[in-house]
């Protein structure tokens, strides 16, 4: 047998093996599934593929009926018999016992203050009452059980909103989803209801938004290709430097004629299936940032660190001044000169740490990362901004 | 108050809400079933001990699973998951026969959500099949890789249909893709015939045609070296960090790196 998939079997075999019961029918069961579940690992060679087997063979449900019989048999044996003397009708505070200790474990988030309200308003209406049917009367009528629920999952999900970029509508649309199924949603079985009626949406909605997105990385890459570090910088570079050794020289040049004709088939593609033209890409907030190449420093998608900060420009004028009207490779390093755009440089290390120190500042105000904070059971940390100003760009927004 | 009392109007106030939402008519039934015995009864331990002689004493916790499976039945039937709703009534046929099904049986809710699966996954897999499509028609010119992808891919497909063709002609499937018709006619021929034969073509990128230019550009490289110095001169620009806005109609505000 595979001993990837043995370590995975032998978890499940181990778990039948901690089952105690002396119903001989019982175990015998047992027996029965630790042979088949052996012989069905026996008969599988791929490990990634052998849970998902496993559960299709039908053995997870089998390992789990079995289980739940077993521990509901040895409940029934340690029940005590019907009797009403012995019955004991629990008072609010014996009720809300379980609800303390939920309490206890989420008030050490106090950014989680929306359910917790729900459980100080639980606690107050307990301690009004020394009746368990009146208080649950009051706690139904002002519907706190669902709201225990409700409010702290909304809550949470508010929260995570905050961590993620507004624009980036592929990566929001799910929590937005999700925050108006709960909101719709009078009760738990109405929970599983508008979730499921948003099942096919959540799939195919972040979908379709990452088709535009798609189609202008890919556009973005055969730009770069074309006028960045690898492209035509390096072949400015090697004629400014006069070290212009002839076979990287017109392997790049040859590099510069293909990622060319690779963008305008692109750029057909895109307006062809999308019906976008480079204009529209470079006048959306969002998509036009595609085009180059970022990494999300902070958060879900909070801050990204890139290079250049005229890149879009760059990328912009490369476009329509080079791509589309097609000019010649000599035209297009003249013209070059003209331009104050500069040369660019990819990321670094040093860099990133401080682009994710900039967000921190910026953004440890938000709840989610106040949320991170707590969950780290650290204080608040703050980038102290030593080594580096903070200075908005000329034409950026500022808060 | 009476226990008695206020034990029916707490059970009427689970009947009220429970009512009130389409999802729980099980557990409405149910909390209507006990403010009946109560309204027969003096007190409430003649309630309970008359309840023992039917469903109502043990059936609060199987009117629970059955609204739930109920709901997923509700929103399989507006999805048009025949199999799931078909499933769900099944389920529910067996906890009508036995208040403990659920406890007995907990792997019923994973074959419920196994099944849902195979919805969700068909449309996962058939928007891969757009994205395996985009990936190779950008360029043309990595057929395997984009026959390898279809080849996984494709064993997404199993709900309603596991034919792409089949699927690619539905209204459902072609409202999972944002393109022109034009553009998805060509996706999913390309499809059918990766799936059917094997075979992509591809584009073999030459830079053969522009040879002339290449050589242009090398015989002139000296009379550019002014033109390339002066940009080389130009100082190199420092990395920023773009931070997102604080709303969805907001604007990035970059920031560089000192």
């Amino acid at each position: 047998m595979d001993p990837i998939i043995q370590m995975m079997l032998q978890g499940y075999i181990d778990g039948l093996d901690t089952l105690k019961t002396s119903d001989e029918a019982i175990l015998q069961e047992i027996e029965d599934l630790k042979k088949e579940m052996t012989a069905f690992g026996e008969s599988q060679n791929d490990s990634s593929t052998f849970f998902t087997n496993f559960q299709n063979a039908g053995l997870m449900g089998k390992y789990m009926d079995l289980s739940t019989k077993v521990n509901l048999a040895a409940q029934a044996a340690e029940a005590p018999s019907e009797n009403k003397q012995e019955r004991h009708i629990p008072t609010p505070s014996e009720w809300l016992e379980p609800f303390r200790t939920a309490y206890d474990y989420i008030k050490n988030y106090p950014i989680r203050e929306r359910g917790l309200a729900v459980y100080r308003k639980l606690f107050e209406i307990g301690d009004k009452h020394t009746n368990v049917t009146e208080f649950l009367a009051e706690v139904e009528r002002e519907n706190l059980l669902w709201k225990l629920c409700s409010e702290d999952t909304l809550g949470i999900l508010d929260i995570t909103l905050t961590g993620m970029d507004p624009l980036y509508k592929g990566l929001t649309y799910s929590t937005l989803r999700n925050i108006e199924a709960w909101k719709a949603s009078i009760c738990e079985a109405d929970a599983y209801y508008q979730q499921d009626l948003f099942a096919e949406d959540n799939v195919k909605y972040p979908a379709r938004l990452l088709q535009p997105e798609h189609y202008v990385i890919c556009l973005g890459a055969h730009l770069i290709a074309y006028r960045g570090p690898q492209g035509k910088e390096r072949i400015m570079e090697m004629i400014a430097t006069g070290n212009c050794p002839r076979p990287e020289f017109m392997s790049k040049a040859a590099g510069m004629v293909i990622t060319k004709q690779q963008a305008r088939r692109t750029l057909d593609i895109i307006k062809k299936s999308l019906g976008l033209t480079f204009d529209d890409i470079i006048s959306d907030e969002f998509l036009k940032w595609k085009l180059i190449s970022t990494s999300n420093v902070y958060g879900l998608s909070r801050a990204y660190i890139q290079s250049n900060p005229n890149i879009l420009d760059i990328l912009a004028d490369t476009v329509r001044n080079e791509i589309i009207p097609d000019i010649s490779l000599v035209d297009s390093i003249r013209r070059e000169a003209s331009l104050n755009f500069g040369r660019w440089r990819m990321p670094e290390d040093p860099e990133y740490k401080k682009a994710e120190d900039i967000a921190r500042q910026a953004y440890q105000h938000l709840p989610y990362f106040q949320y991170e904070d707590q969950l780290n059971n650290g204080s608040i940390h703050v980038g102290t901004g030593e080594g580096f100003d903070i200075k908005p760009l000329a034409g950026t927004s500022s808060r | 108050m009476s226990d008695t009392k206020i034990t029916k109007e707490l059970y009427g106030l689970y009947v009220q809400r429970f009512g009130n939402c389409p999802r729980t008519p099980y557990q409405a039934e149910y909390y209507k079933k006990w403010l009946d015995l109560l309204n027969e009864c003096s007190s409430n331990e003649e309630a309970e001990e008359k309840s023992k002689q039917n469903w109502l004493y043990t059936g609060g916790a199987a009117a629970v699973a059955m609204d739930r499976v109920f709901a997923n039945k509700q929103a399989a039937q507006e999805l048009g998951w025949t199999d799931v709703a078909e499933y769900c009534d099944e389920i529910i046929g067996k906890i009508k026969a036995d208040p403990y099904y659920t406890f007995t049986h907990s792997s019923l809710w994973i074959d419920l959500q196994a099944k849902k699966n195979g919805w969700i996954r068909t449309i996962e897999g058939f928007h891969r099949l757009f994205v395996d499509f985009m990936e190779y028609d950008d360029a043309r010119n990595d057929a395997q890789r984009a026959l390898a992808s279809i080849a996984e891919d494709v064993k997404m497909l199993s709900k309603p249909s596991s034919d792409f063709a089949t699927l690619a002609a539905m209204p459902k499937f072609r409202a999972l893709i944002d393109c022109s018709d034009e553009y998805y006619r060509e996706f999913t021929d390309t499809v059918s015939k990766a799936i059917a034969t094997g075979n992509l073509d591809t584009i073999q990128w030459s830079a053969e045609s522009c040879k002339d230019q290449i050589d242009e550009l090398w015989n002139m490289k000296d009379s550019l070296t002014e033109e390339c110095r002066h940009w080389y001169s130009q100082e190199v620009k420092k990395p920023t960090v773009r931070l997102t806005p604080e709303t969805s109609d907001g604007k990035y505000k970059l920031i560089e790196i000192e």
